[in-house]
């Protein structure tokens, strides 16, 4: 028979110097170079584990030491071997127990006396690669949330039939100065600006921009958001997960924008209509004064039409200056 | 015989002095009469306004009461344009005057101030039939 060539690094902990042995045997038969790290209490572990940052493939516990059993020992060791994976070697069968065990959180529970070099080979390459996988899962759990609670832009999640906010993340609090706690004894109508309490005239949304409502900060400040949104399941129940933009700022440059162009636009229509009325006049005597044949008394009267156009023109010229400077205030 | 009648719209008394310089320059000596508002031009044209006689209206554009694009809107319900012909004149150098002109059939012409001698004397075949 072919022995495992991979690989293993096992912590052993294990007071009992022949089952040690037996365990080590068992090993021994099915993996080529097993690496065994053999300690004989909780503290031995737990000092080890303190002074050497080794990766671990899996903890082979036993379930009654000098220093610490049963329950206990569970508890304690999971906390300090991390994502390891830990199986539990007891001499005693007590089904109840070790159903418990496993709800604590250790990968397997075997008995002594029913071991054998496969069956502990075969606990041993199952935890380890059932492990893997749920420490990819536990880390891409992880992240999901990581990208709804730190997310730069206010989210939260609501039921989709009563909108009670379920979840908001760190942005929504900060953003809108609800407590998670308030937050979640709220429904998303609660945030909503009633439209009908103000006056329109002063609204600086231009119209037509979709999915753009009020939202009435804690502090009474009212604003303008962007919200997309989109179905999740959440715990059981469907529920909305939602993105906000706040684009009050936007809208309030989108504004000043809009004002700006109007007043160049009434700008443009007096350079066309009213700064050439005087200019075109000017123009048209000066045709006529240039001609030979004109009467010289005709010329003159000309000529003073072309002063009053002149300073016609000036005026208007410094009227344009002065709207200029009204479109940066 | 059908007699012409020569008519200037504009608010601008001057504008009208020096269009009726250049007029008499190229021996256009028509018997003419000067309105100060679309209005007034309307008005009078309206009542006085006989089918068998030829009409030639120089008319600006921006005016108070009643400006030229509104006195243009208002010819179509009394005249055609074989009756009638407009020459926009306009100290307005704006394309979007020039494309809106376009749109209305009475107007033979868009002429910027100030209107040449030259210019005029292109459009005095318009003037005589």
């Amino acid at each position: 028979m072919h022995k495992d060539r991979k690989k293993y690094t096992i912590i052993v902990v294990e007071d009992n110097a022949g089952d040690f042995f037996l365990l080590q045997d068992y090993l021994d038969e099915m993996i080529l170079t097993p690496e065994i790290i053999h300690v004989a209490s909780f503290k031995e572990l737990d000092s080890y584990l303190a002074s050497n940052s080794k990766e671990i493939d899996i903890v082979l516990l036993d379930l009654s030491l000098p220093d610490k059993r049963g329950e206990e020992l569970i508890k304690e060791t999971l906390k300090i071997v991390g994502t390891t994976p830990t199986v539990v070697l007891t001499g005693y069968p007590d089904f109840s127990f070790a159903v418990k065990s496993l709800g604590l959180g250790i990968s397997d529970y075997l008995l002594k006396d029913d071991l054998s070099a496969a069956t502990l080979y075969k606990s041993i390459l199952y935890n380890i690669e059932r492990n893997k996988n749920l420490v990819k899962l536990k880390e891409s759990e992880h992240r999901y949330s990581d990208l709804f609670h730190l997310s730069p832009q206010p989210m939260w999640v609501c039921d989709a039939e009563n909108f009670q906010f379920l979840d908001v993340n760190l942005s929504a609090v900060n953003h809108y100065g609800y407590t998670t706690e308030e937050f979640q004894n709220m429904v998303v109508g609660d945030i909503e600006f009633d439209d009908t309490e103000t006056d329109l005239s002063s609204d600086p949304i231009p119209g037509n921009f979709e999915d753009v409502y009020k939202h009435k900060k804690k502090n009474g400040e009212v604003v303008y958001v962007a919200i997309r949104s989109n179905t999740i399941p959440y715990k059981g129940r469907e529920a909305k997960v939602v993105l906000v933009n706040d684009i009050t700022e936007s809208l309030r440059h989108l504004k000043a924008i809009e004002q700006q162009n109007e007043r160049l636009m009434e700008i443009a229509w007096t350079q066309s209509h009213e700064v050439r009325a005087p200019l075109a006049r000017i123009m048209g005597l000066i045709q006529l004064i240039s001609d030979a044949q004109t009467p010289v008394e005709e010329k003159l009267e000309m000529l003073s039409h072309v002063m009053d156009s002149a300073n016609e023109l000036d005026g208007i010229i410094r009227k344009i200056v002065k709207q200029s400077k009204s479109i940066f205030p | 015989m059908s007699k012409q009648h020569v008519f200037f719209v504009d608010d601008d008394l001057i504008a009208i002095m020096i269009l009726k310089k250049v007029l008499e320059k190229c021996d256009l000596h028509a018997s003419s009469l000067s309105f100060k508002n679309g209005k007034e031009a309307l008005d009078y044209f309206q009542s006085n306004y006989s089918s068998t006689d030829h009409y030639v209206i120089f008319l600006d554009i921006n005016m108070p009461v009643m400006n030229g694009w509104e006195f243009l809107d208002a010819l179509s319900a009394f005249t055609v344009p074989e009756k009638t012909t407009v020459f926009l004149v306009t100290s307005s150098v704006d394309e979007a005057d020039i494309i809106r002109a376009k749109q209305y059939p009475f107007v033979s012409r868009f002429l910027s101030k100030p209107v040449s001698v030259a210019t005029v004397n292109e459009l005095k075949v318009m003037f005589n039939d």
